[in-house]
Formats: C-alpha cells, sequence, structure tokens
C-alpha cells in the first residue's frame, strides 16, 4: 500500500532526500498540502545553498584549454547556440563557477544587442529564471555570465523518459506561469519558451533559460521573430506582433509536448501549420492521452487557442487555472455552487458610488456595484458590508466612450486588477449610454468578482477616461489580474496568488497621483469602500 | 550527488561544547582550534550571503573574521542551547554584522561596477539571486519559529552544507540519527514555510 503523501513519514522520507539533495518524487495529489508545499520550497533553498558550496570548493585550476574573459577563467565548452557559446568559467570575484556566454562573433547579433539580453535579465529576478551576474566587452567579444545550472533539460528529459506524469507537468507549468509572469512584470517577453530551454536541476528546480530571443515589449514591433516554428502562437506566424499572449502559446504548447511527446499541429512547415491551424486541426490531448485530469486538459487547450483573446488573459491568470486543474478534482461541489451564481443581473435603482473626485457638468459618468445572489442583485450603497463568497458585479454608464480601469485594494498591501481583463466583452472602450456590467462576460457567461479572501474591507478604485491611459495600461500588463481561473464558474476570485508578487498598492497611488494632473474633463474617479463582514 | 556519508571533513572529534569550556578555562590552543575548525566554513558560507558590493574576496573573509573573534572575545555571552549551538550563534552574529555592513555601504558611494546598468541598489545576496529574496526572507523566519537544536541541525547541514558525521561529531550522536533528526527538523521547518505561503 502507498503510503499517504502527507504522512509524517511520507514527509519524513521526502525530507530526508531533501537535505541530500537527492531528486525527489513528489506524491501526487497533495500539491496543495501545505507541509508539501514548504517541503518544496525548502528544497529550492537546499539547492540554493548546495549551488554555491560547490561553486566554493570547486578546483581553482583547471584544465588546459582554459583562457580569460576579463576577469574570468574560462574553463570548458559547455554547448553552443545560435547566438553564442556556453563555456564553465570562473569567477574569482563571486568565487563562483558560472555559465559564460560568448557572442560568436559570425552570429551577426551586435554587441549591444547580445549585451541586451543581460540588462533584461539583470532586472528580473524569480527562483525558475537564471540569475544572471554580469555582462561585458573585452576584446572586442561580448559575453555575459550568468548562475551555473546543473541538471537537464526537459527536451533531453522528454528523449530519455517520454511523456511526463500529468502531475509534474501541472507542477512545471506552475513555476514557469509565475516565471512568465515576473518577465511580462518587467514589460519584456521572452519569445522562445520551448523544452530545450528549460532545465530541471538536480533537485528538480525549475529554471528558465536562454533569454537570446527576449525583448522589450515596446520593441516587439519592429524586433525579428526568432522563436521555434511549433511554438510560435498563430498570430506571430501571421505577422502580428509578439506578446504577453504568445508566450502563453508557447508555454501551453510546451505542456501539451510534455504530456505527448508531439506538439498541437502535425505539420513542420510554415504553410502546412497555417493550413491546419485555419482548419482547426488541432490534436486533442484527451485522444493523445487518454485519462489526464479534465481540468489540465481544459487550462493547457485554452492556452493553445488560436485567438490570442481566448487564452488565460495573464500568466498568472493560467497558473491559476492549472492550480484549479487540481482543486477541482478534489472539490468538484465548488463549481456545481458557482454555477448556481451564475444569474441575470437586473437593473435595480442603482445606488450610485460616492464619487470623491470632483464632477463635471459636461460628461455624465455613473458607477455603482451591486452584490449578486440566486435573488438578483442588490446595490451597495459605500459602506456597506460584504463576506466571503459575495459576488459583485459594477454598473458603468457613461455619455461618451470611456476607458475603464478598476483596482481592487483590500487592505493586505497588494492590489489586483479587476478591470480590462483580456478575453472578456466589454473591452475598453467601453460605448456610450450603455449600461455596462462588469467585469464583462465570455462568450456565453456573464461573469462576476467573487471576494474570496478575508480582509478588514474591500476598497474598489474606478477609473474612467476619455482617451487610453497609456501608463495606465503598462502597469496593468504587468500587475496582476484577479484570477480569471473562475470564468468557468462564473466568478473571478479576488483573492491575491499568494505565489505571485503583487502590485504594491503605493504602486497604485503613484499612477493615480499621476493621473490626478488630468482635469476631470478627462479623468473621472470613483472610490468605494466595503467593509468585510465579521466572520 | 549526495555526500552525506563520507566521513572525512576537516572536524576534529572534540565537540564544539567542549573546546568552549576549554576556552572559558583560558585554554588558548582551543581558541585557535575553534578558530581553525570555523573560519573556513563561516567563510565559503559568507559568500553567499554577502550583498553583491561586498563579495570582493578580502572585505568578506576579513568580515567573518573580525566576527569570529569577537564572538570567541564574549564567550561569556553565550549561553550554549545545547550541541550544535554555537555555529547557529556565529551564524546569527555574522547576519547582524552583514546587516550593519549594508547599512554603511548604502551611505557609501559605489565603487568599480562593472556596468552601471547592471548594479542593484537591492544589493541581493548570492543565495537570493539563485533562489530569491523572498524565499530567504520566508526561510529566515520560519527558521526563527524553531526550537534552537532544530534551528541548529538545519543550519549545519543546510547552509554550512556538513555532512552527517560531522555533524553527530558536533552534537555528540551518531550519523544515522542525526540523519533522521534532520529530516525531522526540514518537516517541522516546511510546516512553518508552507503557513507562511498560505
Amino acid at each position: 500500500m502507498k503510503p499517504e503523501p502527507n504522512s509524517n513519514d511520507e514527509l519524513e522520507r521526502l525530507a530526508a532526500r531533501i537535505a541530500d539533495d537527492e531528486p525527489v518524487t513528489w506524491p501526487a495529489g497533495a500539491p496543495g498540502d501545505q507541509a508539501v508545499q514548504g517541503l518544496r520550497e525548502m528544497q529550492q533553498l537546499v539547492q540554493g545553498f548546495r549551488h554555491l558550496q560547490i561553486s566554493a570548493v570547486a578546483p581553482r585550476t583547471p584544465t588546459s584549454n582554459r583562457f580569460r574573459f576579463g576577469s574570468l577563467t574560462v574553463l570548458e565548452p559547455l554547448g553552443s547556440g545560435a547566438q553564442g557559446d556556453v563555456w564553465r568559467a570562473y569567477d574569482p570575484l563571486l568565487d563562483l563557477q558560472v555559465a559564460l556566454k560568448l557572442r560568436k562573433i559570425e552570429s551577426g547579433v551586435l554587441a549591444h544587442d547580445f549585451l541586451d539580453e543581460a540588462r533584461r535579465l539583470a532586472r528580473v529576478r524569480q527562483a525558475n529564471i537564471v540569475s544572471i551576474y554580469g555582462a561585458a566587452v573585452h576584446e572586442g567579444r561580448a559575453g555575459l555570465w550568468m548562475e551555473l545550472i546543473r541538471g537537464t533539460s526537459l527536451a533531453q528529459l522528454l528523449t530519455q523518459h517520454g511523456p511526463f506524469p500529468a502531475e509534474e507537468v501541472r507542477g512545471i507549468g506552475l513555476d514557469l506561469c509565475h516565471a512568465l509572469a515576473t518577465v511580462h512584470r518587467h514589460d519584456l517577453l521572452h519569445g522562445d519558451i520551448k523544452t530545450e530551454n528549460v532545465m530541471r536541476e538536480v533537485s528538480g528546480r525549475i529554471v528558465l533559460m536562454d533569454f537570446g530571443a527576449a525583448r522589450e515589449l515596446d520593441s516587439a514591433q519592429t524586433s525579428v521573430v526568432s522563436g521555434t516554428l511549433h511554438y510560435l502562437a498563430p498570430e506571430v506566424l501571421r505577422g502580428a506582433a509578439p506578446s504577453p499572449a504568445s508566450d502563453i502559446y508557447a508555454l501551453g504548447v510546451l505542456l501539451f509536448r510534455l504530456l505527448t511527446n508531439t506538439y498541437p499541429y502535425a505539420a513542420s512547415d510554415l504553410e502546412g501549420l497555417l493550413r491546419e491551424q485555419d482548419g482547426g486541426a488541432c490534436a486533442r490531448l484527451s485522444k493523445l492521452r487518454p485519462g489526464l485530469p479534465k481540468t489540465l486538459v481544459q487550462a493547457v487547450e485554452c492556452a493553445i487557442q488560436v485567438d490570442p483573446a481566448k487564452r488565460p488573459a495573464s500568466a498568472l491568470a493560467f497558473a491559476a487555472a492549472l492550480t484549479a486543474s487540481s482543486e477541482a478534482a478534489a472539490f468538484g461541489w465548488r463549481q456545481i455552487l458557482a454555477l448556481l451564481a451564475v444569474t441575470g443581473f437586473a437593473v435595480a435603482g442603482a445606488a450610485l458610488g460616492l464619487s470623491y473626485w470632483r464632477t463635471a457638468p459636461a460628461w455624465q459618468a455613473e458607477a455603482a456595484f451591486y452584490r449578486i445572489d440566486s435573488r438578483g442583485s442588490i446595490a451597495l450603497n459605500d459602506g456597506a458590508m460584504v463576506a466571503i463568497g459575495d459576488r459583485l458585479a459594477l454598473q458603468f454608464r457613461s455619455s461618451q466612450p470611456a476607458y475603464v480601469y478598476i483596482f481592487d485594494d483590500d487592505g493586505s498591501g497588494q492590489t489586483a486588477v479587476l478591470f480590462p481583463l483580456a478575453g472578456l466583452k466589454p473591452e475598453n472602450p467601453l460605448t456610450a449610454n450603455t449600461e455596462h456590467r462588469l467585469p464583462g462576460a465570455t462568450d456565453a457567461t456573464a461573469l462576476t468578482w467573487q471576494i474570496s479572501s478575508s480582509a478588514a474591507r474591500e476598497q474598489f478604485i474606478v477609473i474612467a477616461a476619455d482617451a487610453p491611459q497609456p501608463q495606465l495600461e503598462r502597469r496593468i500588463a504587468a500587475w496582476q489580474h484577479a484570477g480569471i481561473a473562475g470564468a468557468a464558474r462564473g466568478a473571478l476570485e479576488l483573492a491575491a496568488d499568494t505565489n505571485a508578487t503583487a502590485l504594491d498598492n503605493a504602486d497604485l497611488h503613484q499612477v493615480l497621483a499621476e493621473l490626478d494632473r488630468n482635469s476631470v474633463e478627462h479623468v473621472r474617479r470613483w472610490r468605494f469602500v466595503f467593509p468585510h463582514a465579521s466572520p | 550527488m549526495s555526500e552525506g556519508d563520507d566521513s572525512g571533513g576537516g572536524m576534529t572529534v572534540e565537540p564544539t561544547v567542549v573546546l568552549i569550556r576549554r576556552i572559558r578555562a583560558g585554554d588558548k590552543d582551543a581558541r585557535e582550534l575553534l578558530l581553525r575548525r570555523f573560519l573556513p566554513l563561516l567563510q565559503r558560507w559568507a559568500h553567499g550571503r554577502l550583498p553583491r558590493q561586498m563579495r570582493d574576496l578580502n572585505e568578506t573573509d576579513d568580515l567573518v573574521q573580525v566576527t569570529l573573534v569577537k564572538a570567541l572575545a564574549r564567550l561569556d555571552q553565550f549561553e550554549s542551547a545545547g550541541p550544535g549551538a554555537f555555529l547557529a550563534y556565529l551564524r546569527q552574529a555574522l547576519l547582524n554584522q552583514v546587516r550593519d555592513e549594508i547599512r554603511r555601504h548604502q551611505r557609501r558611494p559605489e565603487h568599480a561596477e562593472i556596468d552601471v546598468e547592471l548594479s542593484d541598489p537591492d544589493a541581493p545576496a548570492l543565495i537570493e539571486r539563485i533562489v530569491g529574496s523572498e524565499r530567504v526572507r520566508a526561510y529566515e523566519q520560519a527558521l526563527a519559529t524553531l526550537p534552537k537544536r532544530q534551528q541548529s541541525l538545519i543550519v549545519m547541514r543546510v547552509e554550512f552544507g556538513m555532512s552527517y558525521p560531522e555533524i553527530a561529531a558536533e552534537v555528540g550522536s551518531t550519523a544515522d540519527a542525526v540523519r533522521v533528526m534532520v529530516a525531522r527538523a526540514i518537516v517541522l521547518l516546511s510546516h512553518a514555510l508552507g503557513e507562511d505561503k498560505t
């Protein structure tokens, strides 16, 4: 009989392996277990410390073919990529062995572009992203050095062992979603997510590598697309600029591949791919690998939708969908309850939200929150009590087209973006003289926001503007969105994703302060405060 | 990749508690012995825990040495919480010292940065760059909630990379028993870490 995943013996067995930095096979079906979650954290820490110890005791007088790159002693070649060769090197300043990537002169990549990778990576720091230590040009050669990863690429593992267990794929997906969320938060794209570019360290840590194809969001329009064909999103194949949505597509393809050892589309050339995508010839996970958890299948297939608007709205939303795939299996009743809550939205006598900003006569705009339950909807006056599980919607009407942005600040210091959410209708700008109910709806389902964490209060900030607010849009792209995983259940959770580095609300207030410089003819702002009913 | 079973290592058999007792009694040899035992271990450890601005090797080694010597000079203030506690105590002293140094460095202009674009105002330690500073902070907090004995076991095994026989010599036990104790301590820590995550 298999031991219970969270029995103490089993936990101690896992802990001993972690302490010895040996590979760990995680028990299936217990990802939410607190102790297992803690052990996973512990594993990453042990791995980190181990990394330092190994580097520190590594021999300092290595083989004969070594040469120097600045202060680094280059030891041996590790591999070769399109842009550069990778060497194992010793950095005496760090007292560490590092991976040094030297630009190939013949690569045609300018030193400046090559060093861009270092600059980009230096801004991003996350456990599942390779850490960069430095970059320089010496004697005309550009090089950047980074953390030396001891492990195997997912591509190699796939070749050696075939498709991965479903639970492992989910874990890898979660790690990479969090890595991507960090990348996107820095206004960057990875641009080349594939099994070859993800390493699994000896301890199991998943590391996203090779940002050679990464690009700034702003410059994505002009950069040359360099990703691998199968991983390129359909819109990118058709000439559109890469976007966070195309990174999400690539991650979807990667997970698909880990599960099946094939790609969603069989064709291997551009023409064939385009034809298959137009014809809807995407392979079905459930056919290729029957018996997978249904919700995992849904999460992956959602990410590889041809229409980018139908994919998860953000990397964190993808993570939430992957999490839902394990939770839903355990808590099927939640979905049933949630379905009950998807109800029609009646426009009752709306109590207007307290507009604490100025009012102007020319532009009429109204915003009001409602609580939705099985009996219908109740307008919430400012100061009304709310509780966990409550479903809320915002009724919005304006005499002119408006760009609307909604934030939730539950007082925890973190802020969630509630609107706009990609993939939902309506989108900005909201049409004039129409009753809009936000967050909106997917194709078939009207959605609500659901309060899913306990806090002292919920504070909603609603902004309406007569033009797009670029600085706000940029931040929103980087900040977290309300978990869209709940879309299937008709409600978007307001709870912050605990793994995400959320937007600090000081950051929000800074943006709002910038907006304040706009005149009231152009920007409106409402604040709603709803205290939580004590449990 | 496990190195847990090698019984070599630079540790002498005499447990630290015994050495401390001898130092307190004025034994200079014991003091030398203790310095030699812990200095390389702490120096190696410190490279990963020091912020970027300070990872000049000499500066790190200097800091470790000064801290260790200071700690030995204040041995009377050290209240042993059982075998193995001294290393955890030194580690804490070093971390405090590092924090002081960071504050001092922040008031000092930056010197010799490789690339201005790469300079980082947060100056994370190497370990923070590898696993993320959030994770290191959560770990420190969780570790502090554990009983001192469990703290020492985790610090010795995980942070200092000591082998089980080395730890066994330190705490006066057997390698097999230590392996079990370390695993239990890690489970305990994982509960605290898991709570923190939810």
